[in-house]
């Protein structure tokens, strides 16, 4: 039974060293050997509390392709990997890889944590990748994460659909171009794609009364 | 004689080494050890500056540099190059230069080099051929010695490794230049010709550019043969996008169109860009790099990238849809354009020109990376 189990623990060993070859083997070819272990020592961190490894290896070969020192490359897939746990511990019970990486990516250009928490309540249902991954083209285009979030959630609690969304961040991004305040911009279109949408659902009519 | 033309060994050298980059002003700083034949090694310290612009079709560069040593090997030198594209004809260029250099600041020695050369280059991608013919005149001790060259020669880059095959015919009569070499069994008397074959051989790695140059000579005198081969070594080492610690070393044969003498060096040398004017943001300000996206029916969508550059420029995209990669344009009709099919989800793309910094298509938003670069953000439905 003692031999049964030893055997069966090292073949688990086995199958865990050699997969976490083969994940440093995705890394790029040409990364440097001190380079390959630090990244390798963040993703066993990573496989140890679950989360998504391509990302941090895509990352890698990101910085490689781009001849980033080293060191930058490390920093970058350390800094990746935090994001990625706080935007996972945000967007709970049970986010989508998809859903943590547009956190994550949220969370890089300023997002505050607490907006996704409340995103997720807003939208429990439903991945929240695509109005992620428009909240950070509007808040990568300089409007403040604050507004841009409510406007997002808003649109969502409406019932906008990716497309809507889709349409919303692509009108702004051509008004800011032709010279629009981003602001001023992201208010006209919310209200354009708002008129597209149903009417509030009555709880919110009780939420917020209208007084006589 | 030889300790001046040392100078300019150096810095060819050097700049050998180092990566060219288009529209930037780079200064150069370093120490250098070098051993011409039958000579003690000497130190020497160097400076250098280059500038370069791009225009849509012209390419214009010019360098300065100084060497000191306190003694012979002083030098100061210069030169101007231009290299033109054909509007008519876009994968035909033309490039003209001249350089000068002047030996011996502290009269220990006086002399000086003058040189004019020409090349016609056909450009194909990122492959090309070329032909050229320079002439040359070094002035020593109050004469004048003539030298001239013909050269052909084939490049192409495949991936992170390019390579360069050329050939050189030189005709001189500076046989003091050739005589300084320890190869020649005699000095050699009036008119001589060497015939040398070079292979370049650079390769990228994530943050270091290495470099091999091998050249094999054959040549004869009057009363003479020159049989002789050389081995040049040089790596780059990027600590940044702006800034590079360069080391090179080997042996060089002498050239006696530029007045370089053969030697042995080792050289070490900091780079810095002070400044870096990008033609693709000239080229895309003007004439636009955008990103059209089309829903695909079995999801995702189709991304055009699209470029207004000129017809022989080098077009590269990049970015998320291609592991960072960069994937070579296609010229379709008046536009360099590439089509890639991308999942749902937020894609980064990037694109260059020639070379340059990567620049975020005009109409997407742009996101600046942990690794100093930038490219536009597009998030697909």
């Amino acid at each position: 039974m003692t031999l049964r189990r030893l055997f069966l623990i090292s073949l688990a060993s086995l199958a865990a060293a050699s997969g976490s070859r083969a994940q440093v083997a995705r890394l790029d070819a040409s990364a440097e050997l001190g380079l390959r272990r630090a990244v390798e020592r963040e993703l066993v961190a990573a496989r140890a509390i679950g989360l998504p490894e391509g990302l941090l290896i895509a990352k890698a070969n990101e910085g490689i392709a781009k001849r980033a020192t080293p060191r930058r490359i490390t920093d970058a897939v350390a800094a990746l990997g935090k994001r990625l746990q706080v935007a996972r511990e945000q967007l709970a019970p049970n986010p989508s890889e998809d859903e943590i990486a547009a956190g994550a990516d949220a969370l890089y250009v300023g997002v505050p944590a607490p907006i996704l928490k409340k995103m997720r309540a807003a939208w429990p249902n439903r991945s929240l990748a695509f109005p992620l991954g428009v909240l950070t083209e509007l808040v990568a285009k300089g409007l403040p994460a604050q507004r841009a979030a409510q406007t997002v959630t808003d649109l969502m609690a409406r019932g906008a659909n990716n497309v809507q969304l889709f349409a919303l961040a692509q009108s702004v991004q051509g008004d800011v171009a032709a010279g629009w305040a981003p602001e001023a911009a992201l208010d006209l279109r919310a209200r354009g794609v708002m008129s597209l949408l149903p009417p509030a659902p009555a709880a919110s009519a009780f939420t917020n009364p209208r007084r006589p | 004689m030889r300790g001046p033309a040392a100078a300019c060994l150096l810095f060819a050298a050097i700049h050998t080494a180092a990566a060219q980059a288009p529209d930037e002003i780079r200064v150069e700083s370093g120490i250098a050890e070098v051993r011409q034949a039958g000579t003690r090694s000497r130190l020497a310290g160097l400076m250098g500056l280059t500038w370069r612009r791009t225009r849509e079709r012209i390419v214009t560069t010019a360098s300065g540099s100084v060497t000191a040593a306190r003694d012979s090997i002083d030098t100061a030198q210069g030169l101007l190059a231009l290299r033109y594209q054909f509007a008519k004809w876009p994968h035909w260029r033309v490039e003209s230069g001249i350089a000068g250099a002047r030996f011996g600041l502290n009269a220990i020695a006086t002399g000086g080099n003058g040189a004019a050369f020409t090349r016609v280059q056909h450009v194909h991608g990122a492959r090309g051929v070329w032909a050229g013919a320079a002439t040359g005149v070094t002035e020593r001790d109050g004469n004048g010695l003539r030298s001239s060259a013909y050269d052909f020669g084939v490049w192409g880059e495949f991936s992170r490794t390019s390579g360069t095959l050329a050939g050189v015919v030189t005709r001189s009569f500076d046989t003091d230049l050739l005589a300084a070499s320890s190869r020649p069994s005699r000095r050699p008397f009036g008119l001589y010709v060497v015939r040398d074959a070079t292979l370049t051989v650079q390769q990228t790695l994530s943050a270091v550019d290495l470099a091999a140059i091998a050249t094999l000579r054959r040549g004869e005198g009057v009363t003479t043969k020159v049989n002789d081969r050389a081995l040049m070594l040089a790596a780059a080492l990027y600590l940044s996008p702006v800034v590079a610690l360069t080391v090179s070393g080997g042996r060089q044969l002498a050239d006696p169109l530029r007045a370089l003498p053969d030697a042995k060096f080792l050289a070490a040398s900091v780079r810095v860009l002070f400044l870096r004017r990008d033609p693709t943001v000239l080229q895309i300000d003007k004439y636009g790099a955008i990103t059209l996206m089309k829903a695909d029916p079995d999801g995702g969508a189709t991304l055009t990238i699209r470029v207004l550059a000129n017809a022989s420029a080098r077009v590269e995209a990049y970015g998320t849809f291609s592991g960072w990669q960069p994937v070579r344009m296609e010229w379709v009709l008046d536009a360099w354009e590439l089509q890639v099919h991308v999942p749902p989800g937020p894609q980064r793309v990037a694109v260059r020109i020639n070379g340059s910094q990567w620049r975020a298509p005009a109409n997407l938003t742009k996101v600046t990376d942990e690794f100093g670069g930038e490219a536009g953000l597009v998030v697909v439905p």
